[in-house]
């Protein structure tokens, strides 16, 4: 009877260890299905979501302090003219498929990212002027680059430059890469079925995790299984129903509930970056004039735009950066304020009042019009309503919103030129993410930025590699965009992550988007 | 007979090819870069924008676009998708599965209850269920998909806990979606039934039946009902190009993976591969429909085959 | 009892209608003035349907939404109907060739997929609701004119056509005079059902965000709005929703009236 009693006690006990390394599951909620998810060659952040967890990367970067720690580098120098980047790598790090992890795999990689063949969107706009990478031996490489680029470190702690199986890449061509992805990190790809589900099973052999996870070893989650909700409301749903365990970008008045409702965790993480913001199409009348547009920011209560759409999860933006990005400069706070009354005298300045008595400003008889034009993504189409709504009233001017469904057609309807505003947001921890927006040549210049001034100090701010100074230069770039009111900033966006409470440990890395899947564990 | 096959035959396929060279040309005029395939954010350098572009054969003339299409099809290649990169034959393969069984199941929920509404409508005796039978199929028209899709997920999902609220693969999750399409269709099902059965009663010949003594019921089932299919099954046509709209909004209000959004997808990122393979399986679909309906209907209605 | 129903119904269309025409007097509320602090509130005896996200009365925005998906919906009905009997008769009346030529190309227009027909529209005329309808109305026209060719084929080869034709009469004297008047009670009762069909698919295009902007309030807007909001408000989608179905259900009723004639 003791022994029927003992055994019992001892299967129970073994019972009970075997659950926390057990068939566990979760399903993780994503938005959009992105066009495609080779991170060497596709743009969106969806993708990286699951992929940081495949791919190791050579550095990371602590969400806090933002300092820079080891990945699959153990160590690295700096040389003084900024050109040549010596890394040491851990030795022991195995693909998923079995092969060693070198130097040569570095260079496979860059190699690959930085080719024209696979046309890369993203992954070659981080490396900058990366010009080649010399293996020394297994554990030594060196990235040369053509002149200096202080934002290398930041990019290569991205997921898209995650370290990828050399022998996979050359099984399989640009296209089909994807569906078989082979990395280093705590998860193993194992499907993708474009639209349904991305399925990813943890690597028991790995053992090199960064100090920036708590777990540097095998994860405790068996399977992970992406799924995508394209529709807002469904995403709330699938979580409350139990379709989903962690869920992204819930809708605000969703969290608001379910954080009342106190069933659900909410984890909001504040993206760094650009803002959503409203650019000033400087070429184009009446935005060409500086009265106009300081009237136009300031005729903006953004404090009541914010809180009505986002329910006080975003900040009020206050520039061009986000407070979370760094090098942002408070300076820029309390630059506009608030002011229905100053904005229509500011307006009235510049001579375009309404002279016909239709209630709206004309300029000689014709009506003044504002269009603006506007994505469908992030809530934006409430703020603009809003918006409307608010300029129509204090400043008597008439506003037509032109909404596009996509990307690209947001692009086709910008080229025209015919917009006086465009709303538009953009991500990334370093702030040489407002180059291609502030440059005259820049692809994103929807501000139709004329002037060089701006555009050599961010050419200037990107290669400097004294990071007071670097700071001092983005601080001078920020104070300018918002004197010259080139943008109105509205809010910081935030995602709002949610999250059943058997879930722990679900944390983001420096850039936002990212979580460290290793982490996340079922606390019974 | 034959002939009328051959002629007809001819017709099916000439408009199909009519059907896709138009929607070919007409595709190209869609706002839009296809080269610009990512989401939200553009971070492409011109250089790389400009290869993609070359290498889609964008900055070629149309005519010559859609030539080299022609040949590519002749050869059974529907090209590769734009946006993903993927050949077409692998996303149509993929994401037909589950937009067929949603198809099949709404339509099957809709054939039923559509034409027990329209009987119901016509046939009854009680004053009370002919006048509720029409309600319903007054309501089923009336309820937009989003409506009824919307209020079958808060009453089920989340009031009852029963079902999945969104697809989580197996039959369960066909259930809700196929009830809210299939409502739908079935309301504008049991509407041609009615109005086909209506007319049917008074025509001549029913009379006829009548007076031979047969009750309405067997008369009608007897003659009328080979006379009232036709224009039935013509519906059913009809409903089949509505299914294709029904099934990419139900997709996309029920998370469902499906040919639908993928349709949606491309038509928003230009994906003209995507979407001429879209337009050449639904066209030949509605026209294999059709040419079947009007066979049928010569084969029941003696009066047309003379016309 | 059906009488009864269908005076009901009657009444209600009549209601809508006026509510369009004098809807500015009759809205309590501002249509589109947020009021921050009031967003969400259930309905009650100040606001007899509740208020929105943005704290807006949702009674007077369904109210001022009518105007929009009503005239937007009959001007489709009314283009839709006019090319399909254009098309319709000419291909009943004449026949041969032209009755060919014509139904291979509506067979055409059919053939392709709803959505698709309805994007290259918008991307062609524009995301107005003027071109909406415009661009609505042709893609229901194909089903109407061949319902009005099936329609009038069936009294073509009538015994009182063939006797003014044997009489001296034109094919136009016969498509106009003869043809479409007798007609009429179809064409009057498939209209409504065309109505319904138009509202629908203009909602259905609010829906894929290819219509409008995001101010312009309509039936269809707000049904969208309010499957956003059902956790938190469903007062706004189930009023606007049933706004749709309750006015489709009254043209029904009204139409079967046509054809019961």
């Amino acid at each position: 009877m003791v022994h029927i009693i003992a055994l019992s006690l001892v299967l129970a006990a073994c019972g009970k260890s075997e659950q926390t390394t057990d068939q566990t599951e979760i399903v993780y909620g994503l938005t959009l299905t992105p066009s495609g998810i080779d991170p060497h060659i596709n743009a969106s952040a969806e993708l990286g979501i699951p992929l940081r967890s495949v791919y190791d990367t050579l550095v990371y970067r602590d969400a806090e302090t933002k300092d820079f720690f080891p990945g699959l580098a153990e160590s690295w120098e700096v040389s003084p003219d900024g050109l040549t980047y010596s890394f040491t790598l851990k030795s022991g790090v195995k693909f998923h498929d079995g092969t060693l992890f070198n130097a040569d795999a570095v260079r496979t990689n860059i190699q690959r990212i930085i080719g024209p063949a696979i046309n890369s969107q993203k992954a070659t706009q981080l490396l900058g002027p990366v010009s080649d990478v010399k293996v020394i031996d297994d554990t030594h490489v060196a990235i040369l680059l053509s002149e200096p680029y202080a934002p290398l470190l930041d990019g290569l702690s991205q997921p898209y430059l995650g370290i990828a199986s050399p022998k996979a890449l050359s099984n399989y061509d640009a296209a089909t890469y994807q569906f078989h992805q082979v990395g280093t990190g705590p998860y193993r790809f194992v499907e993708y079925v474009v639209n349904d589900r991305l399925v990813l099973e943890r690597n028991p052999e790995y053992r090199w995790g960064p100090p920036v996870v708590t777990n540097t070893g095998m994860p405790a989650v068996n399977r992970i299984v992406f799924r995508f909700y394209e529709d807002p409301p469904s995403r709330a749903l699938a979580l409350e129903s139990g379709d989903a365990q962690i869920m992204g970008e819930i809708l605000p008045t969703d969290a608001k509930r379910l954080a009342t409702d106190g069933k659900i965790q909410l984890v909001p993480e504040h993206i760094p970056g650009m803002p959503l913001q409203f650019f000033f199409n400087t070429a184009s009348s009446p935005t060409t004039n500086l009265a106009v547009r300081q009237a136009l920011i300031i005729a903006t209560d953004r404090q009541s735009i914010v809180q009505a759409v986002f329910q006080g999860y975003s900040p009020v933006a206050q520039g061009p950066l986000t407070s979370a990005t760094l090098y942002y400069n408070a300076q820029v706070e309390g630059r506009y304020t608030y002011d229905p009354v100053q904005a229509a005298a500011l307006f009235n300045s510049t001579g375009w009042i309404d002279s016909d008595g239709d209630g709206w400003r004309d300029e000689k008889g014709t009506r003044l019009e504002i269009h603006m034009v506007v994505p469908p993504w992030g809530m934006t189409p409430d703020v603009a309503t809003l918006l409307k709504q608010q300029w129509e009233s204090n400043l008597h001017i008439k506003v037509n919103i032109i909404q596009v469904a996509s990307f690209p057609m947001l692009i086709d309807e910008a080229s025209k030129g015919n917009y006086q505003v465009l709303a538009l947001n953009a991500f990334g921890l370093d702030p040489s993410v407002l180059n291609s927006f502030y440059m005259q040549n820049g692809r994103n210049n929807w501000s139709h930025v004329a002037d060089s001034e701006l555009g050599l100090k961010l050419s200037e701010a990107q290669k400097e590699m004294d990071p007071a100074r670097r700071a001092a230069l983005y601080a001078e770039i920020q104070t300018k965009i918002m004197d010259e009111a080139l943008v109105l900033p509205l809010r910081e966006y935030t995602n709002l992550n949610g999250v059943q409470p058997a879930i722990q440990g679900l944390h983001f890395d420096a850039q936002g988007w990212f979580p460290y899947l290793t982490d996340i564990g079922l606390g019974y | 007979m034959c002939q009328f096959i051959v002629r007809r035959a001819t017709g099916a396929l000439l408009s199909l090819w009519i059907v896709t060279t138009l929607v070919f040309f007409a595709v190209h005029s869609l706002p839009g870069d296809p080269a610009q395939a990512a989401l939200s954010q553009s971070t492409a350098s011109e250089a790389v924008l400009e290869r993609r572009r070359e290498a889609l054969g964008l900055n070629r003339p149309v005519y010559q676009q859609y030539i080299r299409y022609l040949a590519q099809f002749a050869h059974g290649n529907l090209g590769i998708s734009w946006a993903t990169g993927e050949p077409v034959s692998t996303i149509i393969l993929d994401q037909a599965g589950p937009t067929i069984a949603l198809a099949s199941a709404s339509m099957s929920l809709a054939m039923c209850g559509g034409f027990s509404l329209g009987f119901l409508s016509v046939l009854y005796h009680p004053k009370f269920v002919r006048g509720v039978a029409r309600i319903i199929s007054g309501i089923a028209v009336g309820l937009p998909v989003m409506y009824s899709a919307t209020i079958l997920i808060w009453i089920f999902a989340i009031g009852l806990h029963q079902l999945p609220a969104t697809s989580t693969g197996g039959i369960g999750s066909l259930l809700l979606p196929a009830l809210a399409l299939g409502f739908a269709m079935a309301g504008s099902i049991a509407q041609v039934v009615e109005g086909e059965l209506t007319v049917v009663l008074s025509a001549p010949y029913l009379v006829t039946a009548r007076a031979k003594g047969l009750s309405i019921r067997q008369a009608v089932l007897k003659h009328g009902l080979r006379v009232a299919l036709a224009p039935i099954l013509s519906i059913g046509a009809v409903q089949f190009g509505y299914l294709l709209s029904g099934t990419v909004v139900t997709e996309s209000l029920f998370a469902r993976r499906g040919f639908g959004r993928v349709v949606l997808s491309a038509v928003l990122t230009k994906d003209i591969p995507v979407l001429q393979a879209a337009v050449v399986i639904s066209a030949s679909i509605y026209i294999i429909l059709n040419f079947c309906a009007d066979l049928l209907q010569s084969a029941l209605d003696p009066r047309i085959r003379t016309s | 009892m059906e009488d009864r129903l269908r005076k009901i119904f009657a009444a209600i269309l009549i209601l809508v209608i006026v509510g369009i025409v004098a809807s500015a007097p009759l809205i309590p509320y501002s249509p589109k003035s947020p009021n921050f602090g009031d967003e969400f509130q259930r309905p009650s005896w100040r606001h007899w349907l509740g208020t929105d996200q943005f704290g807006r009365d949702v009674l007077s925005r369904l109210v001022w939404g009518s105007q929009i998906s009503l005239i937007s919906a009959a001007l489709s009905t009314v283009i839709a109907v006019s090319l399909g009997v254009i098309i319709g008769a000419a291909s009943a009346g004449v026949g041969g060739y032209l009755d060919w030529l014509l139904m291979r190309g509506i067979d055409i227009l059919l053939a392709v997929p709803g959505i698709l027909l309805a994007m290259l529209l918008v991307a062609t005329f524009g995301r107005g609701y003027l071109e909406i309808s415009l661009g609505v109305g042709i893609s229901l026209s194909p089903a109407f004119s061949r319902l009005v060719r099936a329609t009038l084929r069936s009294i073509r080869h009538a015994p009182y056509i063939q006797a003014s034709e044997a009489l001296g009469a034109t094919t136009t004297r016969v498509i106009f005079f003869h043809l479409i008047p007798n007609a009429v009670p179809q064409i009057a009762s498939f209209s409504a059902i065309l109505f319904s069909w138009a509202i629908l698919d203009i909602a259905g295009l609010e829906f894929l965000g290819l219509a409008g902007s995001p101010d312009n309030v309509s039936w269809g807007r707000l049904l969208n709005e309010g499957r956003t909001y059902m956790l938190d408000a469903p007062w706004i989608a189930l009023s606007a929703g049933a706004a749709i179905t309750l006015t489709i259900l009254s043209l029904l009723t009204v139409g079967r009236t046509f054809r019961e004639v």
